[in-house]
């Protein structure tokens, strides 16, 4: 998929993006990066902020479960969706 | 994923919150998700206790608007880059540090 703006793709990363990205992969077990954090390789050292809050906020317990975050995450992407 | 979590999340997908099978409590929580999402300027103190009374703790309620506003920021960005599969958020991705207590 070519995206609207260009980003780093996973068989042209190097230095730290191609740092970011292995890290990313042995961690999770993914081969491929996901899109939406391909977005962000333009800044390799704000893309590892995002995923740091990401896992932060998102992917761990907290006040909320993560059932209840996947929840609102879930909805919250389909109300953007739809042109309001 | 269990039929009814698919159910929920079906539902939800369909943004149709009113149908979806949530307690109450949950229900109201994702009114005020989108009231945030769409207009989060008319938000109100009022909107606040109505889930003070579903039994919400305010640390919950500030959590949820993180969460919300964090899926609009990527959401946001996944619609300038053109990513068209909504399902583009991924997996978890790692633990940054390896999780202290085992998990339940």
């Amino acid at each position: 998929m070519q995206p609207h703006i260009r980003w780093i793709d996973d068989h042209e990363a190097t230095g730290a993006v191609e740092e970011v990205y292995r890290a990313y992969k042995v961690a999770t077990g993914r081969p491929q990066m996901p899109g939406i954090l391909k977005c962000f390789s333009q800044r390799p050292d704000f893309l590892q902020q995002v995923m740091d809050f990401s896992n932060t906020v998102h992917f761990s317990e907290g006040h909320l479960t993560r059932r209840q975050k996947e929840m609102i995450a879930t909805y919250v992407s389909a109300l953007n969706q739809c042109p309001y | 994923m269990q039929d009814q979590d698919r159910a929920v999340v079906e539902a939800i997908s369909r943004r149709d919150v009113e149908n979806a099978p949530l307690p109450d409590a949950e229900k109201a929580l994702l009114r005020f998700v989108e009231l945030v999402t769409r207009h989060a300027y008319r938000t109100t103190a009022e909107d606040v206790q109505k889930l003070r009374d579903a039994g919400w703790t305010d640390p919950q309620v500030a959590e949820a608007v993180y969460i919300t506003a964090m899926f609009a920021f990527f959401n946001r960005v996944a619609d300038a880059f053109g990513l068209q599969d909504p399902g583009y958020f991924w997996n978890p991705p790692p633990p940054p540090r390896p999780p202290e207590s085992p998990s339940a």
